[in-house]
């Protein structure tokens, strides 16, 4: 009789609470006028500057941070001091930042010199492991100049320095509370008020905040929502406000649906086909020739790209970096002279029979798992066996896919890395077309932990890279990046396909959030608001 | 007895510690580099790559990792995980009221269905009541728990839009209305595979030799079913869904992902995306560990029950 009455008790309350589950309004305060609910397709990897280095992190951290400079949200993602008051660069290895005196931490404190030459430090510092720290190693010291000043001094010039105290590199927190026990107190719009991994992290208003007038919710809650379904239900039902990283599969769905609003903007992102010069057959130049004249990246930008992607002009970088390193109207000039190995079956035929591979040659191509990668490989395979050449689709984790790119996998026997062809992207950090060029064919960038995964190397193209990063102004660096760009578009290691567009979803309650190229480092609440 | 006791947790020690040297070797057998898991394809450097081996003690040898893992395990530490930096017990305390949460309540929802429709099923045998209970019991086996959540979603997004199915929670009311429909997914399985064992083990009762006597002696049906037969049926149907309770752990993985909860499955599935490797071992070592203390338990009582058993 017991157990009968404790199965009905039990019955009762999942009852009872079933019904009211029904019936209630929304637990959480999504569509508050006070609270906004933001998406992010994974969790954060923590709060720690060191570690601030994606774009799912820095959607949080970018709420919790001032950096010394940050960028506006113009086109041209130009650098603009948020912690400092001004700075300069006295010379080509000196640069001078005046901090504004009166900033305060979110618990109250005044942020002192010593805080920002600390957190400095910690970048630098190879113990920290710092995933930002290479930014640093042109620094040969970094020190107090004047009350409210600091100077840094470069070990050689790298006119990409300027960019670095914009990023996650230059956020500052206090010191005395992270050694205490690794609290986060920082000065920007929001602070921290609770998370629980996996699931949400909460922020509320910076009430010492220096702009706080422009802040308009009082909180922001963070949910981490993996399934791309339930991501764009939230959003429709009102449950989320905002998100990024929408799915491309669902974009159709997306734009007609009344309560959702769908922005796609420019990255400094670019897409391509890379192939391992360090090995054959590859490492013939007329194969790679033959390969870039065979793929017809035009067919397949305009079947499956058009909505998520922009066009290729054959550059590695997209018409939002031509500002950083000369005038935009002179390398658009240059982009529609570009060498671009357009389609042409008979001439990859004619590369083939120049090269050592005459009659073809089999060889695998590299894909992550995407289903519109797996399509874009589908097409090259069936383009490319029109010369001979026949490809054998790998498909294979993202992770694994950085692995090949950042070299952690190794083919000993040929030194190098360990794959034939392969797609990858690469996003530069900074609004400078460097930060493509550098990384992806710099010789000494093939080795270990660079990211120059084609393996190129050419000592010209050495040579005009690194001297162009001495220069200061854009003007001096254009001509040096363009003659270097008509070596590698010669030698084609890489074959581009297109630059990808970072998309934005917000419930149409939320008024038009501006975004640009720069979104990982300045996409900020402060500004945004119900309509 | 305590002479079986002591062969069972000798058994049950040799098994998890062979369990553990398996569960160490198949991890690192994934071909994805922890480290290019943390950097994710962007810009480094051979010094931080190098920073970070130490930091996580990828730097020394296999051996030494796996007595360094299971060491902590002994003090109670379970280590630090790659992508969030932090100790797992935080991470575990952070997810297990989830995971725990929604193998109970669809536990509960899944007994609390599927015994009395067995039951009736049973009694009711082979008339239009068993019927009808059969075929939904093969539909709901037959619905996976990715499926039924999703369309969970989409009835719940445009029928019941003020239901929250996303975000945390800040008190027990809000905790339950955040599991209540995983669990209900979660549960069709079992209900069906509860409710078939239930029928079979209840018909063997009803045509037991003890009930034809019952009958004779005027018990009623009610007394019969629910006093006798019931309680004789259940046993195995209990055994079986102890057992099915590891398994919810594992099932739940999908649903965590799709109601996007965070509970040790998807910690588990992120964990594994990344290569972080002392979260894996941690998850699967207690999933390992909770199969083995119910198997351990259940045999004891066996042999408690039934002396045979003892003997053998």
């Amino acid at each position: 009789m017991k157990i009968k009455k404790l199965v009905a008790l039990i019955l009762a309350c999942a009852l009872i609470l079933s019904f009211s589950a029904i019936g209630s309004v929304s637990a959480s305060e999504a569509g508050s006028s006070d609270t906004l609910t933001w998406v992010l397709i994974g969790d954060i990897t923590g709060l720690d500057p060191t570690q601030s280095y994606d774009d799912i992190t820095n959607m949080v951290t970018n709420q919790l941070y001032q950096g010394i400079l940050t960028y506006d949200t113009s086109v041209d993602s130009n650098l603009t001091p948020d912690i400092a008051e001004s700075w300069e660069i006295v010379d080509e290895l000196t640069y001078v930042y005046n901090i504004k005196p009166d900033i305060l931490f979110s618990d109250g404190a005044p942020m002192t010199m010593e805080d920002i030459l600390w957190n400095l430090d910690r970048q630098m510092d190879p113990a920290n492991a710092s995933l930002v720290g290479w930014m640093f190693d042109c620094v040969e010291s970094i020190e107090q100049t004047g009350d409210w000043q600091f100077t840094v001094k470069l070990s050689y010039p790298d006119a990409t320095f300027q960019y670095v105290l914009g990023t996650s590199a230059g956020y500052i927190m206090e010191k005395a509370p992270w050694e205490a026990d690794g609290t986060v107190i920082a000065s920007g719009p929001y602070a921290m008020e609770s998370r629980v991994t996996g699931s949400n992290i909460i922020l509320k208003k910076n009430e010492y905040y220096a702009n706080a007038d422009n802040v308009y919710f009082d909180r922001i809650v963070f949910n981490v929502i993996g399934e791309d379904t339930t991501r764009v239900e939230a959003l429709s039902t009102g449950q989320a406000d905002f998100a990024t990283n929408p799915p491309f599969d669902m974009l159709e769905q997306l734009k007609a649906d009344p309560n959702v609003a769908v922005t796609m903007f420019d990255t400094f992102g670019v897409d391509f086909v890379a192939m391992n010069t360090q090995r054959a057959p590859f490492d013939d130049v007329n194969v790679r020739r033959a390969v870039a004249s065979a793929i017809d990246v035009n067919t397949i930008y305009d079947s499956l790209l058009v909505d998520i992607c922009g066009p290729s002009s054959g550059l590695p970088f997209n018409a939002s970096l031509y500002a950083s390193i000369g005038d935009p109207a002179e390398w658009a000039a240059y982009a529609d002279a570009y060498k671009e190995y357009t389609y042409d079956v008979e001439q990859a035929k004619a590369y083939l029979a120049e090269s050592a591979y005459p009659d073809g040659f089999t060889c695998s191509l590299v894909v992550p798992e995407s289903s519109v990668l797996n399509s874009e490989a589908l097409f090259i395979q069936a383009t490319l066996a029109e010369i001979g050449i026949n490809v054998e689709i790998n498909k294979i984790p993202q992770n694994d896919v950085y692995a090949i790119q950042m070299g952690t996998t190794w083919d000993a026997e040929n030194d190098c890395r360990d794959f034939d062809m392969g797609f990858f992207t690469w996003y530069a950090d900074f609004p400078d077309a460097a930060g493509t060029l550098i990384p992806n064919y710099l010789s000494s960038n093939a080795a270990p932990g660079g990211c120059n995964v084609s393996g190129y190397s050419n000592e010209r193209v050495d040579e005009l890279l690194m001297d162009q990063t001495t220069k200061t102004t854009a003007a001096d660096r254009m001509p040096l990046c363009m003659e270097a760009l008509d070596i590698i578009g010669e030698e084609v290691p890489v074959v581009i396909i297109d630059y990808p567009r970072q998309g934005a979803l917000q419930n149409i309650s939320l008024s038009e959030v501006p975004l640009n190229a720069s979104y990982m480092w300045n996409l900020s609440a402060a500004g945004m608001m119900r309509n | 007895m305590s002479k079986y006791i002591g062969r069972k947790l000798l058994q049950f020690l040799i098994i998890m510690v062979i369990t553990s040297v398996i569960i160490f070797i198949m991890v690192r057998l994934s071909k994805t580099d922890p480290l290019t898991a943390i950097v994710g394809g962007k810009q480094t450097s051979a010094e931080t790559l190098e920073q970070l081996k130490i930091k996580f003690g990828l730097d020394k040898t296999f051996v030494q990792q796996y007595f360094s893992w299971i060491g902590g395990l002994f003090r109670g530490e379970l280590g630090m995980s790659f992508k969030y930096q932090i100790s797992i017990n935080e991470l575990f305390a952070d997810r297990f009221p989830i995971t725990i949460g929604l193998v109970l309540l669809s536990t509960i929802i899944a007994l609390v269905i599927a015994i009395p429709s067995g039951v009736l099923a049973a009694v009711k045998k082979n008339r239009a009541a068993d019927r009808i209970i059969s075929i939904i019991s093969v539909f709901l086996a037959g619905c996976p728990p990715f499926f039924m959540s999703l369309l969970f979603i989409l009835f719940i997004a445009r029928y019941l839009p003020s239901y929250q199915f996303t975000g945390g929670y800040s008190n027990f009311r809000e905790y339950f209305l955040r599991i209540l429909a995983p669990s209900i997914a979660l549960a069709f399985t079992m209900i069906a595979l509860a409710c078939r064992i239930t029928r079979a083990s209840m018909i063997e009762q009803l045509n037991a030799q003890y009930t034809q006597t019952a009958v004779s002696k005027g018990v009623t049906e009610r007394q019969l079913v629910w006093g006798h037969n019931f309680r004789n049926a259940v046993i195995p149907v209990l055994s079986v869904v102890s057992v099915q309770i590891g398994g919810m752990i594992a099932g739940s993985v999908l649903v965590e992902n799709v109601f996007s909860l965070s509970g040790l499955g998807t910690l588990l599935i992120d964990s594994i995306k990344t290569s972080d490797y002392v979260v894996v071992q941690d998850i699967t070592m207690l999933m390992v560990l909770i199969f083995m203390v119910i198997s351990t338990l259940v045999d004891i009582l066996y042999a408690l029950i039934d002396p045979r058993i003892r003997a053998n």
